[in-house]
């Protein structure tokens, strides 16, 4: 389960490109509380803090401290620059420990196949949206892979589950597999024969046998 | 064989965007803007991203592709993130100018600052890296290694 980390939030009064642009000198991220049917509070957050909360504690129910009032919010949305080094927008949305939340929660793989027999581990799935309560949000879903081998792949309906947690995904969906690499390698080689040296060129077809048809 | 497309509408594409002396010369013209999508790692666990903009040749694309597949071989898997839709034409040395634009001389992707080129996947991070070392001395642009962002 993840720790509730705590957070410090000041009322930002104006809005715009400019403001957050300047917010974002000063070290601060602008951010955005809503939910429960109240009205929007535009807030800044420290770049910082944040930055630690999201990469660190890997929280996402943070206790806000707003003026001196705490409110329990979900981190709903982190927007980041094109590089994906900082962050510049964060979605805080209201809502109770007991309220049933859907998130997006990582899926980490824990050791390594005992008989992978040269197959190459493959993982579609990173990744799973799930659906429980606030506070029990998992941190990461742990799978062990000791005991994967060619053919039996984990599927989502065999992920380990903490109470009162429910996935969203198909139950075949396959989470991880082993891929004997030598199958995918010849689907994608060129199939033996003339190798096209340039592409072909999409031509409009003449429609000469209808203007022949109409004299 | 490089990457090319199969079927194309016109066999020659306008240049685009090229201004710049120095870019212009190495990078043949800066490309306005950032990648707003295919920024991220998506399929993998870390990648190599662009720092710069500029074309990427199909044959850059292959030769990256041969160091990966060395590299990775039997162990992880890797992801191409770039297609060369693009296609370069050129007019041939000691040819006096005019008479109409050149032949086709290459494919090329155009990659803008943020763009990830390659990913790993199934590889820990250190044997990662040092292959993503080995595809970026082979990418005409300064590139760094990336990881997943954390999924919030």
């Amino acid at each position: 389960m993840q720790t509730i980390a705590t957070l410090k939030a000041t009322p930002r009064p104006v809005r715009g490109t400019r403001a957050a642009r300047k917010l974002r000198q000063q070290g601060l991220v602008p951010a955005i509380i809503y939910g429960h049917n109240q009205p929007n509070q535009a807030v800044a957050i420290s770049r910082h803090d944040i930055d630690h909360i999201v990469r660190v504690q890997h929280s996402r129910m943070i206790t806000l401290d707003l003026d001196g009032q705490q409110e329990t919010v979900l981190i709903r949305e982190v927007q980041w620059d094109v590089f994906g080094r900082e962050i510049i927008h964060v979605d805080f949305q209201r809502k109770s420990a007991e309220e049933k939340v859907r998130v997006v929660v990582p899926i980490e793989l824990r050791n390594s196949p005992k008989q992978a027999g040269g197959a190459v581990l493959d993982q579609p799935l990173h990744t799973v949206h799930v659906e429980c309560p606030l506070g029990v949000i998992p941190e990461a879903i742990r799978v062990d892979i000791t005991n994967l081998s060619v053919g039996h792949p984990i599927q989502v309906k065999d992920l380990p589950v903490p109470t009162g947690v429910r996935i969203l995904e198909p139950p075949e969906a396959v989470v991880v597999q082993l891929k004997v690499p030598g199958a995918a390698a010849e689907a994608a080689a060129a199939p033996p024969g003339e190798t096209p040296t340039a592409p072909e060129v999409i031509k409009k077809e003449r429609k000469t046998e209808e203007t022949e048809g109409d004299k | 064989m490089p990457l090319m497309p199969k079927r194309v509408k016109y066999r020659k594409s306008q240049r685009g965007v090229a201004q710049g002396k120095t870019t212009r010369k190495k990078y043949h013209g800066p490309i306005r803007g950032f990648a707003q999508r295919g920024n991220f790692v998506a399929y993998g666990d870390y990648g190599l991203q662009a720092l710069e903009g500029g074309w990427l040749s199909a044959e850059c694309i292959e030769a990256g592709r041969i160091t990966m597949t060395r590299f990775v071989s039997g162990e992880g898997r890797y992801y191409i993130r770039v297609f060369p839709h693009k296609p370069i034409t050129a007019i041939p040395a000691e040819t006096r100018m005019g008479k109409g634009k050149g032949e086709p001389e290459y494919w090329a992707a155009v990659v803008r600052p943020g763009q990830i080129l390659f990913e790993i996947g199934g590889l820990p991070e250190a044997a990662a890296r040092d292959c993503l070392a080995r595809v970026a001395y082979k990418m005409p642009f300064k590139c760094r290694f990336v990881a997943r962002r954390p999924s919030i």
